[in-house]
Formats: C-alpha cells, structure tokens, sequence
C-alpha cells in the first residue's frame, strides 16, 4: 500500500507523457519509414535506368539514350527532395528524441526502486536502438575516446561553440544512456541467477526428505528390520539433489566463474563510463563558459 | 546428540577458520498433508509439520582457493501416525552437506570437494510403515577430486574422480561404497549451455551372490551417459535426458534406466514465482538364467516424480509458498506399486 502514491507518480510522470511523446516520435518514425522506402525504390529504379542507358549508348541508340538520360536526372531530382526530406525527418526526430532520453534519464535517476529503473532502461534501451535505426546520421555515437578530439579553436566564434557543445551533450547523453542501459542488463542478469537459483533451491527442498529409497524387495512394502536383512534389497538410485551420485562430482565452475566474470566487467564497464561522463561534463562546462565569454 | 555436534562442528568451523561470507540462509516452515497409496491398499492420510534450514556460503583463502558451502538441514514429524499399514516415524531428520575448493590457474582449475547426506528417522515399537519414497534412514559419504579446463570462454572440459561410501540404518546388507570417474564437455552457447557427461563407477555391496554367504558378495559396473541444457531466458529451463547401464553379478540387478529430468522456473508479475521439475524414468531389469535367489522386481519399473510450487514475495525477507509433489512407481510387481502426492503451504524467511 506504502507503494501506491509513488506508483501513481509513475504513472504520471513516466507512463503518460512518454505515451504522448512516443505518438510524436511514432508518428515521425512511420513517416522516416515511408520516406526511406520510397528512397529505396527509386535508387533500384534509378539503378536500372542506368544500366538500360548503358546498354543503349554502347548499341549507339542515341535518341533512346537521351530520353533515358532525362528519366534519370528527373529520378535524381526526386531523390534528392526524398534526402532532404529525411533529412528535414531527422531533425525533428533528434529534438524528439533529445527531449525524451533527457526525461527518461532524468527519472531513472531519481528511482530508487532497482526494478523500475530497469524498466526506464529498457526503455531507453528501445529508443537509443530506434535512434540508430532511422537516424543513424544523428546517433551522435563516436568512439569513445573521439570526443576528445572536440577542442577548442582560437579561431571558434559563437556559432561554432555552440555547435560544440551541442556535440558534446549529445555524446553525454549517450553516455549516460549506454550507463542506464548497462545497469538494466545487469538487474537482468542477477534477475536470471535468482531464478536460477530458486529453481535449484526448490529441487534441493523437495528431495531433502523424499527421494526414492529404491526398495526392490516386496517383502518390504509393510515391515523390515535387521531380522530380515537376508532378503534386504534396497538401494539410493542417483536422483537431482546436487549429490555427486547424479553429477560428475565436478561444481558448475562455468556458471560460478561467468557469474563473478560478468560481475567484475560491469563494475569496470561502469567505472569507465562513469570516468568518461566526468571528463565530459567538464568538457561541456568549460565549453558553455567560453562561448559565454564570446557573446558581446 | 553426538551427530548433532558433529555436523555443526562441520559446518561452523569451515566458516571460522576460512573467513566464509554468507551468501544465503533460508528459513521454511511447512504445514503438509500427505496421501499415501498402495496397490494393496495401504493407505496413509496425515498432516505434519515442516521445518527446513538452507545455508550457503562463500571464502576465498589468500585470493588462490575459492570455497563453497551448502548445508540444508531439515526436520518433519507427523501429526498422525498410527495407520493399519503401521506406523509412521515420529521424527525425520535430514541432512546434505556440500563443502567445495578450487584453485583457478589461468584458464585451468583444480579441486575437490566432500559431500555428506543423512536421514534419520526416529524408530518406532513395532511394525514400522516404510514409505518408498523416502522412508529409509542412511548415511552417504563422498569425496571428489577434479580438474577442468575453459577452452575459450564457450567451452569447457573437466574430469574428475570419486569415492562413496552408503550405509543404510537398518539394512547392513544393502550398504556399498563405490569408486568412479567422469568427464563432462559444457558448451555455452549465447543463449543456453549444452552438457554432455559419462561417468562409470564400480560399486562393492556387502550383498552376498548367494543367500546366507559371504564367499562372493555383490559388484557392480554402472556407467551412464547424458546430455543436457539449460538456458536463462526467457524463463529458466535446465532439462536432461542419460542412458544408466548396470552390469551385476549378481542375478536379477543388472538393468538399464532411461531417465529424463526437467526443471524449471520464472518470475511472474505482482512479486510471485513459479518453479517446477520432473524426473521420469523407466528401469527395466534384465531377466537372469534360471531361478533368482531373491524375490526381485524384474521387466519395466516407471518411476516418476513431479512438483510445482508457487512463491509470493512479501517482503525482502518474506515469501508465502504453496506447493504440490506427487510421486508415482509402477512396476509388474504389483506388492510395490504406490503412488503418494504432498500439498503444503510455507512460510520462508529469507536472511
């Protein structure tokens, strides 16, 4: 019951907007995806125009040629409206796409609970890959030492810094989603080894008192003891407890091993990004401060 | 009491001396009833009481040799016990005890581990109810020592040796100790992971071949063969079919078993969790030349064993678990056919 108000704050703050913004950013995907299927059929068209007026220059076919030639360039020119007007997609699309990472973000932060965090982190998860998906131009993602190249020149007017910092936002907040992200992989792996862990628990529980004796004897249905041990038969056949009669003898090293592997990478992964975040931060304070500086 | 010593003593002083870390530790308290069914119509209706202890730990000595502890200690008793069958026990007390090292070098590793296993059953006056799923008292002892190889971080290869030792409480005759070995090829594949193991094992029985003599007593060659998998996603799942084979010389105790194992579990919505397994197997013993010495259970035998339950997490530390298991053996002896089914409810505090 204690839960429910903050539930409730969920709902609002996360559930609904999102519903709101992922309209916007749905409705701009389905027209991306329109506007690159269109690209893509008139580049195959394109394609074998230019194949065809190859053919027909090389049979000296000329008036042909000609009229193909003036198919293509109108093919060419509507190409190029589809260009820019992906590209003119894109950038609403980044807006979009910059405002609800930053909000998602921003409430995965201040979650506490580690099951709701994951849960901002699959979603941030859905719409970086998305981000990559239809836009890839604006992913903004470059290696992860790049950015370091991103200085400041001395010939940099105000346009240009800010343009920088821009650039550097954006590589901060991928960052900071490649964190979310990795601290949500991570709460689903732990997830999978509790259960994991629970079904073998279970399995340990249910065979600690019964587990087949392997009686093969009918004498032993009712009464048995030391006085009838002449025509005792009974055996404990291997059964699923985790005793070496079922097992190889030898432990799950593998899964032991990847479990603490897979927790020593993230604590490294984490560290890294986290170091890098840093640095960036600094980098986009510093940045913000000169082209301050350079406004009169 | 001795024995009560003895196994704290062998799980507290691992954890002193080595600086153990506690992983886990599991309380259940259990309400049960059981429904116990006999072809020959013996039937056993009770209630009882449950209480099951669960506890793993983990240490590493000087950062080389890596420990694992697992103890499960449990205790159950009747509230009804006197049936025209006979008579249940009183208290049954069980125990598993798994105790592990190993020593990672590189992409090797090396280890042993001991493993212990009791049940006892607090006796009766007279005419005691032996329930086949699970009404004997033993003892088992065992030992390992094992070394392994990571490949690539896919596969896996390692081979051990081992060596038991089973005594029964009331059946001296049917105590064995046995020494084997085994290997086992594990592939981890991106979603699941693929085991493919062998293992032989020769066991000496105090059996005699012949009723009444010790000039030859009972030895058998058990090998078995398997495979199985297990994936994570997207619910836990680990299933596994082997081939057992034994070779007895003792007539009427060489058989073959195909046994099918499955296990799994899943976290379902509003903080509940469901876990199942089931073990099939089909035994059938191969028919001696001539007469056999002792009335024994030949041809097909089908043992099968099944559960379910279903968690709710109440709390960090709190969960209530509703479960059910079911035991069935079927075989042309009609005298051993039983069936016994389980229904509890638990309450398990987790800390």
């Amino acid at each position: 019951m204690k839960n429910h108000p903050r539930f409730l704050c969920l709902c609002a703050f996360v559930v609904f907007p999102s519903l709101l913004s992922a309209a916007t950013l749905d409705t701009l995907e389905q027209t991306i995806r329109e506007t690159d299927r269109e690209i893509a059929l008139l580049e195959k068209e394109y394609g074998k125009e230019q194949q065809a007026n190859a053919e027909r220059i090389r049979k000296s076919q000329l008036k042909e040629a000609y009229v193909s030639a003036e198919l293509l360039q109108e093919i060419n020119q509507r190409l190029n409206g589809l260009h820019v007007k992906h590209d003119s997609l894109c950038n609403q699309w980044k807006g979009l796409y910059r405002n609800e990472a930053d909000r998602l973000l921003g409430i995965a932060e201040s979650e506490q609970q580690k099951d709701k965090k994951a849960e901002i982190g699959r979603r941030l998860i859905d719409l970086q890959a998305r981000n990559s998906r239809f836009c890839p131009e604006s992913a903004g993602i470059l290696p992860s030492s790049a950015w370091k190249s991103v200085k400041i020149e001395s010939y940099d007017g105000p346009r240009e810094m800010e343009e920088k910092t821009q650039l550097l936002r954006d590589l901060s907040r991928e960052v900071s989603i490649s964190l979310t992200k990795l601290g949500a992989q991570y709460q689903d792996a732990l997830r999978e080894h509790r259960t994991r862990e629970r079904a073998q628990e279970f399995i340990q529980e249910g065979t600690l008192f019964n587990d087949s004796a392997g009686i093969r004897s009918p004498t032993f249905t009712t009464t048995a003891g030391p006085g009838s041990a002449g025509i005792e038969v009974v055996d404990r056949p291997s059964s699923v407890d985790g005793s070496p009669s079922n097992t190889s003898g030898v432990p799950e090293f593998q899964n032991e091993a990847n479990a603490q592997q897979m927790e020593a990478e993230y604590k490294k992964k984490r560290a890294e990004l986290l170091l890098q975040q840093e640095e960036l931060q600094k980098r986009i304070e510093e940045f913000s401060r000169k082209a301050r500086s350079l406004i009169p | 009491m001795n024995r009560f010593l003895l196994l704290l003593l062998l799980h507290s002083l691992p954890l002193c001396a080595f600086g153990f870390q506690l992983e886990k530790q599991k309380l259940k308290l259990a309400l049960e009833y059981e429904n116990y069914q006999s072809i020959q119509g013996s039937e056993i209706r009770t209630t009882g009481l449950e209480a099951t202890y669960l506890l793993k730990a983990r240490g590493a000595l000087a950062e080389k040799i890596h420990y694992t502890l697992d103890y499960q200690t449990g205790v159950k008793t009747n509230f009804y016990r006197d049936f025209q069958a006979g008579e249940l026990s009183p208290l049954i007390w069980s125990n598993r005890f798994v105790i592990n090292a190993s020593v990672p070098v590189d992409r090797l590793y090396f280890g042993g581990s001991f493993y212990f296993r009791n049940k006892w059953l607090a006796e009766v006056e007279e005419n005691q109810f032996i329930d086949i799923f699970g009404g004997v008292g033993f003892r088992e002892l065992a030992g390992s020592g094992y070394a392994g190889w990571q490949i690539t971080r896919k596969w896996d290869i390692s081979a051990s040796i081992q060596k038991s030792d089973l005594n029964f409480a009331e059946f001296p005759l049917s105590n064995s100790n046995w020494i084997g070995a085994s290997v086992r090829i594990s592939n981890k594949l991106s979603q699941c992971k693929l085991n493919l193991e062998y293992r032989l094992r020769n066991v000496d029985y105090n059996r005699p071949v012949f009723p009444f003599s010790v000039r030859e007593l009972q030895k058998d060659h058990f090998q078995e063969i398997g495979a199985s998998v297990e994936f994570l996603r997207p619910f836990y799942f680990s299933g596994g079919y082997s081939y057992q084979d034994n070779d007895s010389n003792n007539p009427g105790f060489s058989y073959f078993n195909h046994r099918v194992t499955l296990l799994i579990g899943t976290e379902l919505t509003h903080d509940f969790h469901l876990q199942a397994y089931g073990i099939v197997q089909r035994q059938t013993f191969l028919e001696a030349v001539g007469e056999l010495q002792f009335p024994l259970l030949l041809e097909e035998n089908a043992n099968n064993t099944m559960a379910a339950s279903l968690v709710r997490t109440l709390s960090e530390s709190r969960e209530l678990e509703f479960g059910v298991q079911r035991f069935s053996y079927n075989s042309p002896f009609a005298e051993l056919d039983a069936s016994k089914y389980i229904l509890y409810a638990a309450f398990n505090f987790r800390f």
